[in-house]
């Protein structure tokens, strides 16, 4: 049986020893097509809960320089304290989150990379031609540095740090500023700072006035803040704004 | 000596004309930008939060407005809130109360889901230095450095609110709290229930 900490950070629930494509993230499995397969073929090896506790260690602490924004300096100098190298862009899970019973959200269901909920059950997969809105309408990553301590933005872990909704309604994890005061809710794309708690709670960029969108065809724009309120929510749902209500979980079943 | 005043004055003459020109765009510009500021005046929103007969005591205000932009401000501890400085017309409300004791920063979620993990096994190697005592290789051409050095956290939890409660989750979205208010031009006093 599994520990509950990989169960949460990638549905390693399905089988032990788990397969490279149950543990970790998606920038885990994209691995594979940046001529970096050896990372991923690391979890081939284990057996046991020993070598899959060490394997995990070794690959979360693995840095991917591609994955770090070259004007991010403080998240390009190394793993953090906990031995998590970081990335510098999420995932876009959707832009319908809603806030649970208990507070919690990173739940989106109509993104690219929509989370659902933490057990990951049922696994949820989109495929490119369920994306009606159009591949170059839809955004699917987008930037956001590592939260101001460098915990949140660990590359081989889930919700909240390699996926985010947009607008995002997660402040469960972080709720206030250093002065205690709330953090401006909903996450919308907006400009940031560093070392602002808040900060890691919606997509921003380092770079002045906006930020690089990844969109689904595979082109890479760079969107001004006043997209923040118009066409970008619309863009981070797989119906590029139609379809509201209706999830991509439910589409791809 | 004329000649030359005249030279002078005709050499002049272009540059009062811009000069009058440049005054003229100025008043014009003015009165542009003054009507301008006549369209769209400062709008102040105030009110209350409430649940259930209560004031919610931490959170946001945040108002989807006209201009497609987005107007937020603190709820204070009395409920109250106010925003400013957003076009009047209609507007979209959102209301957050997330737990003020939620720490701002690395322990929420970490301590569940990752931080766990990690700190009971040895810690990562030295750049170039392998993976020490672990049961597997680091990749080839791949290294891991070491974590980074740095001076313990600082306790980043906030304090307890008195009288926080949760909200039901509906309101922190525009798209699904069902609030709303049109706005006038001044003063607009909102309170809004979020039972």
């Amino acid at each position: 049986m599994l520990p509950q900490q990989l169960v949460g950070v990638g549905g390693a629930n399905d089988g032990f020893p788990p397969r490279d494509e149950q543990v970790g993230s998606w920038l885990l499995r994209i691995q594979h097509f940046m001529e970096r397969s050896q990372i991923v073929e690391l979890w081939r090896a284990p057996t046991t809960l020993d070598e899959v506790y060490a394997t995990f260690r070794l690959v979360s602490g693995t840095r991917v320089p591609e994955y770090l924004c070259p004007s991010d300096a403080q998240a390009a100098r190394g793993p953090n304290r906990w031995g998590y190298a970081l990335n510098s862009y999420l995932a876009v899970s959707g832009n319908d989150e809603r806030v649970d019973d208990q507070g919690h959200a990173s739940n989106a269901t109509n993104g690219v990379f929509p989370t659902q909920d933490w057990s990951w059950s049922p696994r949820p997969r989109v495929s490119m031609a369920a994306i009606p809105a159009g591949l170059s309408k839809v955004v699917i990553v987008g930037e956001r540095p590592p939260s101001h301590d460098l915990f949140y933005g660990r590359w081989n872990m889930t919700d909240f740090d390699t996926v985010l909704g947009n607008p995002s309604l997660e402040f469960s994890v972080i709720a206030t500023d250093r002065s205690g005061n709330p953090c401006i809710s909903p996450g919308f794309f907006r400009p940031d700072v560093a070392d602002d708690p808040c900060a890691a709670t919606h997509f921003w960029s380092m770079h002045p006035r906006g930020g690089n969108w990844l969109r689904a065809d595979g082109s890479v724009t760079f969107l001004g803040y006043d997209a923040a309120f118009t066409t970008l929510p619309a863009m981070s749902s797989v119906f590029g704004g139609a379809g509201a209500g209706t999830t991509i979980v439910e589409a791809a079943r | 000596m004329s000649d030359g005043a005249t030279v002078d004055g005709a050499s002049h003459g272009p540059r009062r004309r811009v000069v009058v020109i440049l005054a003229a765009l100025g008043v014009a510009g003015g009165a542009i930008g003054w009507a301008s500021r006549r369209r769209t005046p400062s709008t102040q929103v105030s009110g209350t939060v409430t649940s259930d007969g209560r004031p919610v005591v931490f959170g946001t205000v945040t108002l989807l407005a006209v201009d497609r932009r987005a107007y937020s401000a603190s709820i204070g501890a009395d409920g109250r809130f106010t925003v400013s400085n957003v076009p009047p017309g209609p507007v979209q409300i959102a209301v957050s109360s997330p737990d003020p004791t939620a720490p701002a920063g690395a322990m929420a979620r970490g301590q569940q889901d990752a931080a766990a993990p990690m700190p009971s096994r040895p810690t990562a190697a030295a750049p170039g230095q392998g993976a020490g005592t672990d049961p597997v290789d680091p990749p080839p051409g791949t290294t891991i450095a070491a974590p980074l050095d740095a001076a313990p956290l600082p306790a980043e939890a906030s304090p307890p609110r008195a009288g926080w409660f949760r909200i039901p989750g509906r309101y922190a979205s525009p798209a699904t709290s069902g609030l709303g208010a049109t706005l006038e031009p001044g003063g607009n006093r909102v309170d809004l229930r979020v039972d």
